[in-house]
């Protein structure tokens, strides 16, 4: 009886350390993964000076990294975006009927311009475990479908060239919100799940600041 | 005689041993139930067979520890708070980590909330476990001797 309850005793044992070690590693995927995000932007189609024509295309290349320093990989789900473009014209008097968001920083105070937003569920990239994984997006805004989005882009960038600035040195906001699934982990099948058990599963970051609209 | 133990130490210690088994199925089901996809086995929803089985060997193993049949069934409902407190430990192991799954003071009202199934499970199944292992005691102990009896 003494070997049975041993061999009783061992095995829930066994069971209870790889269910530590199995939730300590997810835990860790919570605590440890962040996100970053860096912009580059620039003018398609443009004259040789940089300014944005009718027919040109201001693209803004984005790359949402995740850094995953946890024993378990991920999956990207989804990427939702926004990217506000620094209005110079707003902030020097010149516009200010365009619906920009007043930044305040300190002392200073500083307009933004909504130019791109929306959400990618297409990549599906990895994130190895102990590395670190990209997605690399491309936002492009031409005069259809929105031109008055355009002209206000159109309008901020002819205005910087004029001060004698390249498009690419504009200060853009970006903010970020992405989902990734934890390779490992099933999500739950049944329908009459707790909620909890679908945010263990996957995790939420976010970087920057939305700013609404 | 300097290596025997008084009796009242010796029902002490046999208490204890009883309540081992159960103690762990029951926090480690009830741990299981709660994070299914996080624990092991990994599965999408907890399997209700799988925590019958442990509960059950576990509090049928616990059972044949008892020297009576009151000691085995007062084990095993001891068992079941104990069994709690150590599922709540396991959802606290990963702030030993400085880790936080969940908020540190929610963790024994979600542990409670949400292991209502196993603990109230653990009631009925750790009573029939108690006599059952009482029985397979009974056998085990009469059946080598039964064995020598000869002329």
């Amino acid at each position: 009886m003494a070997v049975l309850l041993a061999l009783t005793l061992g095995f829930l044992g066994a069971l209870s350390a790889l269910s530590l070690s199995n939730f300590i590693s997810v835990a860790r995927v919570h605590a440890s993964a962040q996100v970053d995000a860096k912009g580059a932007f620039s003018v398609l189609g443009g004259s040789a000076d940089g300014r944005l024509p009718d027919g040109g295309t201001a693209r803004l290349r984005l790359n949402v990294s995740v850094s995953n320093p946890s024993p378990r990989s991920l999956t990207f789900d989804t990427v939702i975006y926004k990217a506000w473009i620094e209005d110079g014209p707003r902030e020097a008097g010149l516009n200010t009927s365009r619906s920009d968001v007043l930044v305040r920083d300190g002392t200073s105070s500083r307009w933004f311009y909504l130019t791109f937003s929306g959400s990618n569920t297409s990549s599906q990239a990895s994130v190895p475990a102990h590395g670190t994984g990209v997605v690399p997006l491309v936002l492009d805004l031409r005069m259809a479908p929105d031109p008055l989005l355009f002209r206000g882009v159109q309008n901020i960038t002819n205005f910087a060239v004029s001060r004698g600035m390249s498009p690419s040195t504009q200060v853009w906001s970006i903010f970020i919100l992405t989902s990734l699934n934890i390779d490992g982990v099933p999500p739950p099948a049944s329908f009459t799940a707790p909620l909890y058990l679908y945010d263990v599963v996957r995790i939420v970051l976010q970087f920057g600041v939305d700013y609404g609209r | 005689m300097a290596g025997k133990r008084p009796p009242g130490l010796q029902a002490i210690v046999r208490f204890l041993i009883g309540i081992s088994a159960p103690a762990l199925a029951v926090g480690y089901a009830s741990f299981y139930s709660i994070f299914p996809s996080a624990t092991f086995p990994v599965t999408s929803d907890a399997s209700a067979a799988w925590i019958l089985l442990i509960l059950l060997v576990a509090a049928l193993v616990g059972g044949t520890v008892g020297e009576n049949l009151r000691e085995a069934l007062l084990s095993s409902f001891v068992s079941i708070p104990v069994g709690f407190l150590v599922g709540i430990a396991m959802a606290y192991a990963p702030a030993l980590a400085g880790l936080y799954l969940l908020e540190p003071s929610a963790v024994p009202f979600f542990i409670a909330h949400y292991s209502l199934f196993v603990l109230a499970m653990a009631f009925p199944i750790n009573l029939v476990g108690a006599i059952l292992g009482q029985l397979l005691r009974g056998r085990l102990r009469f059946e080598p001797s039964a064995g020598r009896v000869g002329p």
